[in-house]
């Protein structure tokens, strides 16, 4: 289980996040929701490690995070964070089995090389294995890490998976793909956390939904039991419609058109200026 | 509720609202701005009504002393906020206070500072609106609901605090809306929740009576897990809160205030969410009769069932299309 208890961030004097308690148990997929600058990235950051909270703790696997050794730690938990800096010519294949570096000492053992082998299938990037990253399509540089990130876990169904808007440059297909594998994994006991801004997407593969507002946990539940007009308007700002699909009892959210009225912009007096001038 | 309102040197009524005390979704907002120019006072009048709520917003400055009356006849929950500021003041916006307030009825009179510059915000929310905004078992407001189910009035910080400048979003942003229809309503609501919801942040972290220290002791998380685990092995027949309590060695009333803080549901309404989830996966992967199913599920009558499911989910269980047939 990853439990998080009244975690709060602060950044030279800016409260990032505050007070947030929340757990994930073997099993779940748990959905990450909120507006741009909610915390949903730094929380992640947080649980990962990369970043220390200000006050509260982080325990997996019923340990405080920063108690685990680094390499342990890169065998409990994976990010596919939303950024990567990668500048060297590495292949696909190259990139993938960085995953295994926790698992092995001076070189990949077969067993590696062959989880290696199965993510990247999974993740649909066989094809491409020996072509350099950088000459990849955003969407498939996506999948190229999430192969990286699923291979270093791949053996611990104990796990915890942090995926930080994964599905943000893939295709339709492999939106629904990725969730799915996500949700799979699940099933076998990861503990899954990913950030969405999709809702349709979280109602459809989330067991459980949180609402970050402001760097405070707004809500917490299921799909059906989060997902209604007032609340999605309380944390987006947008209009919304829900309907239940009588086929999955899934709420589906249909947005409504949001209008800003041309008359509140300032273009045509900024032409006069600058006309004048 | 009534609302009134008036400057006691001018003896006039500035506003006299008569709000219903009910709260109705659909009813629309009705908004109103003026200004209002009388020696010894100038203001500048928001006000925003609907059935349940009013919200007032004023700026205002005297060059005499003067003195506002207002008047509240009805139950009502107030979220009130005063800015003040003095010509010379280094602070740019100045000082202020607010509190939330419980008030059976109510008549005060403020004192309005020559040359002071006032902003001064009040919601006042009837009990019925209220508790559809704040569900009545929250934790964030246990202490005030006892007190108004006593009748008593009652401030819901001891001491009046600062408003943060979250707050001052919040309220900017109900008053400056340009929003119309259904959508300002909608709007409204969420903002007018999201200060409470500050407000009471603030004060429970001064009080800091937000939950027993203990809720985080692992001794008392393994019996949380314990009473949520009984609840999920025990759904077609569980134990109720106070067995459950009993079970894993705790009070009924710590166990039920401690399961809601940690798993951010109360007993009650996680018992429905895994029968409900549960029914989910009966229903439409292992295709069971909602007969079966209402029994599976612990509800015994297949009518309970229908009006619990109706309710989580929106739609009634012979609505669903489970591909069977």
């Amino acid at each position: 289980m990853l439990r998080i208890e009244q975690l709060s961030y602060e950044i030279k004097g800016h409260r990032v996040l505050k007070d947030i308690s929340l757990q994930v148990r073997k099993g779940e997929v748990v959905a990450l929701l909120g507006a741009n600058g909610a915390g949903k990235s730094t929380l992640m950051r947080l649980i990962s490690g990369e970043l220390n909270p200000t006050s509260g703790s982080i325990m997996l696997l019923d340990k405080r995070i920063d108690k685990y050794d680094s390499k342990t730690l890169a065998r409990s938990r994976a990010m596919l964070s939303q950024q990567h800096a990668i500048n060297m010519a590495y292949t696909v294949k190259e990139l993938v089995i960085m995953g295994r570096y926790p698992h092995f000492q001076s070189s990949p053992s077969t067993r590696d090389w062959k989880i290696v082998e199965e993510t990247m299938a999974i993740c649909g990037i066989t094809d491409f294995a020996d072509r350099v990253y950088l000459s990849l399509s955003g969407g498939e540089q996506q999948r190229v890490q999430l192969a990286r990130v699923l291979s270093q876990l791949w053996d611990n169904p104990d796990a915890l998976l942090l995926l930080d808007e994964p599905i943000s440059a893939l295709d339709l297909h492999y939106q629904q793909k990725v969730l799915s594998i996500a949700k799979s994994l699940s099933r076998l006991g990861f503990m899954v956390l990913v950030i969405l801004h999709d809702i349709n997407m979280a109602s459809l593969y989330a067991d459980r939904i949180i609402m970050l507002k402001n760097g405070r946990k707004w809500l917490d539940g299921t799909p059906n039991e989060v997902l209604n007009s007032k609340n999605i308007y309380t944390i987006f700002s947008v209009e919304s419609l829900i309907n239940i699909d009588n086929h999955s009892l899934k709420p589906h959210i249909l947005f409504k058109e949001m209008r800003v009225d041309p008359q509140f912009f300032n273009i045509q007096t900024i032409k006069a200026y600058v006309d004048k001038k | 509720m009534l609302i009134k309102s008036k400057i006691i040197e001018l003896d006039e009524w500035l506003f006299i609202e008569e709000i219903p005390d009910q709260y109705l979704p659909d009813k629309p907002l009705v908004e109103k701005r003026e200004e209002i120019v009388r020696s010894p006072i100038v203001m500048n009048n928001f006000q925003l009504s609907t059935s349940g709520l009013f919200i007032l917003y004023t700026n205002m400055q005297a060059d005499q002393p003067a003195h506002i009356y207002t008047e509240i006849e009805g139950e009502a929950i107030t979220s009130q906020f005063i800015f003040f500021k003095t010509p010379n003041s280094k602070l740019p916006y100045g000082m202020s206070r607010h509190n939330i307030r419980y008030i059976p009825t109510i008549k005060n009179s403020h004192e309005v500072k020559a040359g002071i510059e006032y902003t001064y915000f009040i919601a006042v929310i009837s009990k019925e609106y209220y508790l559809n905004l704040i569900k009545k078992d929250s934790m964030l407001h246990r202490h005030f609901v006892e007190q108004i189910e006593k009748g008593h009035y009652t401030s819901f910080a001891e001491e009046d605090q600062m408003a943060t400048y979250e707050m001052q979003q919040t309220i900017r942003e109900l008053v400056d809306s340009k929003k119309t229809g259904e959508i300002r309503r909608l709007h409204t609501e969420s903002r007018i929740v999201e200060l409470l919801m500050y407000q009471f942040e603030q004060y429970n972290e001064k009080n800091d009576n937000k939950g027993s220290s203990s809720l985080y002791d692992e001794d008392n998380v393994k019996k949380l897990e314990l009473a949520r685990q009984i609840l999920e092995q025990r759904m077609a027949n569980p134990p109720n809160q106070k067995e459950l309590a009993q079970e894993v060695f705790m009070s009924e009333s710590k166990l039920r205030k401690d399961f809601k803080e940690y798993f951010s549901v109360t007993v009650h309404d996680y018992l429905t969410r895994i029968r409900m989830e549960t029914a989910r996966v009966l229903l439409l992967e292992e295709k069971i009769s909602v007969y079966e199913v209402a029994i599976r599920t612990g509800y015994g009558h297949q009518n309970n069932f229908s009006s619990a499911f109706k309710k989580y989910y929106g739609i009634s269980p012979g609505e669903v299309k489970t591909g069977k047939g």
